[in-house]
């Protein structure tokens, strides 16, 4: 069975580069998609996934406070993967302390065309490393 | 960009059908307690959903209707007005204009008509019972082109505040604040479990973790209830914990601190943490001196590494030494030193990062890591009996900022000189929005980039989230044209926009030019300025997005959400600051709610569950797993070739006749191709079996709940019992009975065929049943089951049943019976008659059924497929139709044939045996050609010609000849050849198809040709009536 991903992200445009990234490895795949923190948490309830990938600047409810509800529920795996989340910045600092299994930058701003080529190996290796699957 | 734009499309279809399958049922189901409050959520979070895919297709007329469904369910949701038939009608109106509007988009990638009439009567309807005069020209959210900055937009009806509504921490405030007073009194005795002074400390200790425990259990924050339940656990009560054991629980109860912390900080409320603090702080002294005794091991180790060289082994000891300041963090905090804490995870995310391989290690690095761990070591006043005291917050700024700038130097960029709100980068200012979504190599890239001549920067504020032809210009002139810098999303009226920082070899005036051709309709761009060393830079389109200013006309509050932004001014000292607001802290009140009541029925939603994928992605790779059977068992022929084994052992005989001093090469070389061979035959068997299991895996993938077919029945007998005045409740039972997804195919008509009759001519309207004693409401129900290798389907109502003598009378009338044999028949037998083509009692056609056509079809193919029908009934009570198929129906084993050209497919069931006939073994019976087989004669066919494709010729040749059997007759059909064994997967048939009487069904083969499968009973029946006739 593969490992089923939740993506997590405002931009349509990501979630679709995401996913494809997710789905370049045969041992995982994107069980849903959510467009806020809100929408995020309830598909967590639904789905039960191996692992969230979570934006953090998304209307309505944000990454962080998505976060911070789903750890008191859920031992969940989630890596951080937002514009926002630059070495050292605030709301990376942030989203460690509310126990992100990683935290990933986008390379080049919250709509990150280039994500794929410049992250999508990171990306799948944080997965990876995240579920204990063996280094591919 | 094509490909992403057609991955858009695809993904836009994928996701709109997933929420009208969802909202369908739903609003069905809708009565006077008919969908609970979760279900409202739920309808309108889905016509939330499609409006934003909607929006993001460009599809206006999509997006309107939608927009106006989810305002009126926005008034439900709050309570305001009842989901009653009237507004179900009208949403029922609604989804089908959404569907219609689906398919028009996915055909033609284009916008359909706009409903004008619908969205008119929608916004009525709400403007009706909202009171407010929300008229239906006021346009959704983006309004088309505007040349000024976007407009601030009230919040939509029913959105703001949302957020306390459905996701607060908890359903039920009250319930928060009694678990909240209960966490303050009792988690501060948590770290009795590491008094040393006492002997019942860790009783005690569990005790409350046990509490503590079952409260949260009951607040569904199941994470906390287990640390806890664990922590209760781990505390030895017949014992002092000894050294390990205490910094174990010490460990664990960091932990829970901190997620008791997230629930202070989401309610506001003290949750006991600074009195555990200060009661903890008492007594870890040694065990927090031991901790940061770690914290120095582990980052020794990292010197050891960088001073040796040993880049591995740097990147292991750095992700080790990230954990332990994530643990040594959680430690410092529950003593109550938060500025340490904020140290150490700026430790713990950097040296993750080392980790990962994400930023390279440098001398700057650890020259800057030495004081932090100075500061954090409290280990000389741990052990003189001082007070642990946090650092002075001005010392974490100062050791903070050293830090941060090892990093930029790390990254090559040069350092930013902060100048009022925001930064001067290069000479260029940028707000410091900017500033945060800039990665050290973009900053770097940034100041080289601006040293060459005649390079400008520029800020543009761009709506992308679009396939109109602007937004698809921009993506591809922002990857090619100019270079993209970065970018940051943008907030507006729960809507995403994005700011884009670019450079380009272009003049202000030039880019200006540029910008009206890509986008002349500012459909995308609303705004563009050049940046330069001032704050603001120089305009050129439109205005920079106001910062959370005040729309000039009052708003109902709260404001937009999405442009409450922390302002980061502040964004290079260490705060961690308050997750951006969602404008959480200004809600209102969530609405009085009905208690929380679990979630078990949205777990009946069986569908929720099951990830779509297309079905021609699974087709396609079933086909594939096919084509790779040949290959394999091309393999596995070229093995089975004697001709491999000869060659070698005549190799063998040459080189052994060779003389002696030359025989070793080649008898080593013998060896080589022996050892060869043997090993490419295991892998091949291990290929073989591989595929075995592969091929069950991918049947697996097309298994899906009947629920799928289930989906499609609340709105069918809602429409039909409303157009006939009848009340009936409808009853769908074993809705995650799972079967093939061909299944589902056939399953589907015949089972709205039958509840069609049954509500037709079954229920009867409300005064009829209440005369006849009977509740007003009529009860149908689906129920499914899975019995062996069968799925069984049962239609039940209880209306007012079949009339046995009516049908019968009927039945001799149409001379199908006579009277004396109708005497003898039983009910069950008599109802059967119903299946008769042409046969119908009913007084009146209705729109759906009683034209007498139906039945008998279904019969028929129900057969075809191997299952059957059975009526019961009882006069005044109901009846029951009882649909069976076997579970592979839509699964064949078949044995693949050419007869005249035609593939054809034989049921494997219905094969008794093959044989290969010479002409000399046919003997005449009759006139009718035969073989002897099991001592009978048995009749043989040439299948072309029995199909009607062909010429029936005398068999001249030796022929192949399959044996079938009804199990009541026998036949041979001679076919030109025998191809290979295969499972076909039944398409739904035609109905010209359905017609012939030998043909079961079709399928498609993976090189997309098509087989005819046969119907062996109808086959063996057409050849008898020949026979007959040429009698």
């Amino acid at each position: 069975m593969p490992k089923t991903i939740l993506i997590v992200d405002d931009s349509f445009i990501m979630r679709t580069i995401i996913k494809d990234i997710v789905e370049s490895d045969g041992d995982l795949s994107v069980c849903g998609m959510a467009e806020n923190g809100k929408v995020g948490l309830q598909k967590v309830r639904e789905l039960k996934p191996d692992l969230v990938l979570l934006d953090i600047e998304m209307p309505e409810m944000s990454g962080l406070e998505m976060l911070k509800r789903l750890m008191l529920v859920r031992r969940q795996k989630v890596i951080i993967i937002s514009s926002v989340a630059q070495t050292g910045s605030p709301q990376a600092l942030e989203a460690r302390r509310l126990g992100a299994t990683d935290v990933i930058a986008k390379p080049s701003g919250a709509m990150s065309l280039d994500l794929n080529e410049k992250k999508g190996h990171d990306i799948v290796r944080a997965i990876r490393r995240a579920l204990e699957l063996d280094a591919a | 960009m094509n490909d992403l734009v057609e991955t858009l499309w695809g993904q836009f279809g994928v996701e709109t059908e997933e929420h009208l399958d969802l909202i369908e049922p739903l609003l069905a189901r809708a009565g006077p307690d008919g969908v609970d409050a979760d279900g409202i959520g739920q309808l309108f979070r889905s016509f939330h959903s499609i409006k934003g895919l909607a929006r993001a297709m460009d599809l206006l007329a999509m997006e309107r209707v939608a927009h106006q469904s989810e305002n009126l369910l926005g008034l439900v949701r709050d309570g305001s007005v009842p989901l009653d038939a009237r507004l179900v009608d009208n949403l029922l109106q609604a989804v089908d204009s959404l569907k219609a509007l689906r398919e028009v988009a996915i055909a033609t990638r284009a916008d359909g008509e706009m409903p004008d009439e619908l969205v008119d009567q929608l916004a009525r309807m709400f403007a009706a019972l909202s009171g407010q005069p929300v008229s239906a020209a006021s346009p959704p959210p983006p309004p088309p082109a505007s040349t000024s900055a976007p407009p601030a937009t009230a919040p939509e009806p029913g959105e703001a505040g949302d957020s306390s509504a459905v996701f607060d921490l908890h359903e039920d405030p009250e319930m928060l604040a009694i678990f909240v007073e209960m966490v303050q009194t009792r988690l501060p005795e948590l770290a009795l479990a590491l008094d040393a002074e006492r002997t019942d400390g860790g009783a005690l200790a569990a005790e409350a973790a046990e509490a503590i425990s079952y409260a949260a259990t009951v607040m569904e924050f199941q994470r906390v209830a287990e640390d806890l339940e664990r922590l209760a656990r781990s505390i030895p009560t017949d014992h002092q914990p000894d050294a390990e054991e205490r910094r174990a629980l010490l460990l664990q109860i960091g932990d829970i601190r901190e997620q008791m912390a997230f629930v202070g900080e989401a309610t506001g409320q003290d949750v006991g943490a600074d009195v555990l603090a200060d009661v903890l702080a008492q007594f870890i002294r040694d065990d927090l001196a031991s901790l940061i005794q770690e914290l120095a091991d582990a980052y020794g180790h990292i010197e050891m590494d960088a001073s040796e060289g040993d880049l591995d082994a740097l990147y292991t000891d750095s992700g080790e030494f990230a954990e332990v300041a994530r643990r040594v963090f959680a430690v410092v905090s529950s003593v109550g030193c938060q500025s340490l804490g904020r140290l150490l995870l700026l430790l713990a995310d950097v040296y993750h990062r080392v980790a990962s391989g994400d930023l390279m290690p440098a001398i700057e690095l650890f020259e800057a890591t030495t004081p932090i761990l100075e500061a954090v070591d409290l280990r000389a006043a741990l052990t003189a009996g001082d007070p642990i005291t946090d650092l002075d917050p001005a010392v974490e700024a100062e050791l903070s900022r050293g830090f941060r700038q090892a990093l930029a130097v790390m990254s090559g960029e040069s350092i930013a000189e902060t100048a009022g709100a925001g930064a001067v980068v290069a000479g260029l200012h940028l707000k410091p929005e900017m500033m945060e979504v800039l990665s050290g190599d973009a900053q770097a890239r940034l100041t080289a980039a601006l040293g060459e001549a005649g390079t400008y920067a520029y800020e543009l504020t761009l709506h992308l989230e679009s396939t109109s032809e602007a937004a698809g210009n921009f993506v591809e002139w922002l990857s090619t044209a100019v270079e993209s810098i970065t970018n940051r999303t943008v907030l507006m009226d729960t809507e995403s926009w994005f700011e884009f920082l670019v450079l380009a070899k272009l003049p202000p005036e030039e880019m200006q030019t540029q910008l009206a051709t890509l986008d002349p309709g500012l459909d995308c761009l609303k705004a563009a300025a050049q940046v330069t060393a001032e704050p603001g830079g120089r305009p050129l389109v439109g205005a920079a997005p106001p910062p959370a200013a005040a729309p000039s006309e009052p708003p109902p509050p709260p404001p937009p959400a999405a442009v409450a932004r922390v302002p980061s001014g502040e964004a290079a000292s260490s705060q961690p600051a308050a997750p951006p607001s969602d404008g959480e802290g200004q809600a209102r009140p969530a609405p009085a709610r009905p208690a929380a009541k679990p979630a078990v029925e949205a777990k009946g939603q069986a569908s929720s569950q099951v990830l779509r994928v297309r079905s021609e992605t699974i087709d396609g790779f079933m086909s594939q797993i096919s084509e790779l059977r040949v290959a394999v068992t091309g393999i596995a022929m070229l093995n089975e070739d004697t001709r491999w084994p000869t060659a070698l052992a005549t190799l063998r005989r040459v080189i052994e006749a060779l003389p002696s001093d030359t025989q070793g090469e080649g008898v080593n070389a013998l060896q080589v191709l022996a050892d060869y061979l043997r090993q490419v035959r295991g892998f091949e068997e291990r290929l073989d079996s591989l595929l075995g299991r592969l091929n069950a895996n991918a049947l697996d993938l097309r298994v899906v709940p009947i629920d799928t077919i289930f989906n499609r029945f609340p709105r069918a007998v809602r429409d039909l019992a409303q157009a006939q005045g009848k009340d009936i409740r409808l009853v769908l039972e074993g809705r995650d009975v799972r079967v093939d997804k061909g299944m589902v195919e056939l399953l589907v008509d015949p089972l709205m065929h039958m509840v069609r009759n049954g509500i037709d001519h079954g229920i009867e309207p409300p005064d009829q049943r209440e005369a006849a004693g009977k509740p007003a409401e009529a009860t149908l129900a689906l129920r499914a089951q899975q019995r062996g290798a069968e799925v069984v389907v049962d239609v039940v109502d209880d209306g007012r049943g079949l009339d046995v003598d009516a049908i019968g009378a009927k039945a001799v009338e149409r001379g199908l019976t006579t009277a004396a044999e109708l005497a003898r028949l039983t009910p069950r037998q008599i109802f059967r008659f119903i299946f008769a083509p042409g046969f119908s009692t009913a007084k009146q056609v209705t729109e759906t059924s009683g034209r007498g056509v139906g039945m008998d079809v279904v019969l028929t193919s129900v057969n075809k497929l191997g299952g059957d029908i059975e009526i019961s009934s009882e006069r005044g009570r109901g009846t029951t139709i009882t649909l069976r198929l076997p579970l592979s129906a839509a699964l064949q084993s078949a044995l693949l044939v050419e007869a005249d050209g035609q593939f054809l497919g034989i049921p494997e069931r219905h094969i008794t045996a093959i044989a290969t006939v010479a002409p000399d073994q046919i003997q005449y019976v009759s006139g009718q050609p035969a073989i002897v087989h099991r001592n009978a004669f048995l009749p043989i066919y040439p299948l072309g010609a029995l199909l009607g494709m062909g010429e029936a010729q005398p068999i001249r040749d030796v022929r192949q000849v399959v044996i079938l059997s009804n199990g009541r007759n026998a036949i041979g059909v001679a076919v030109d050849r025998l191809l290979r064994r295969q499972e076909l997967f039944l398409k739904d048939l035609h109905p010209a198809l359905a017609a012939l009487p030998a043909i079961g069904g079709a399928s498609v083969l993976g090189d997309g040709r098509v087989v005819l499968v046969l119907d062996v009973d109808g086959l063996i029946q057409v050849a008898q009536r020949g026979a007959a006739a040429a009698a």
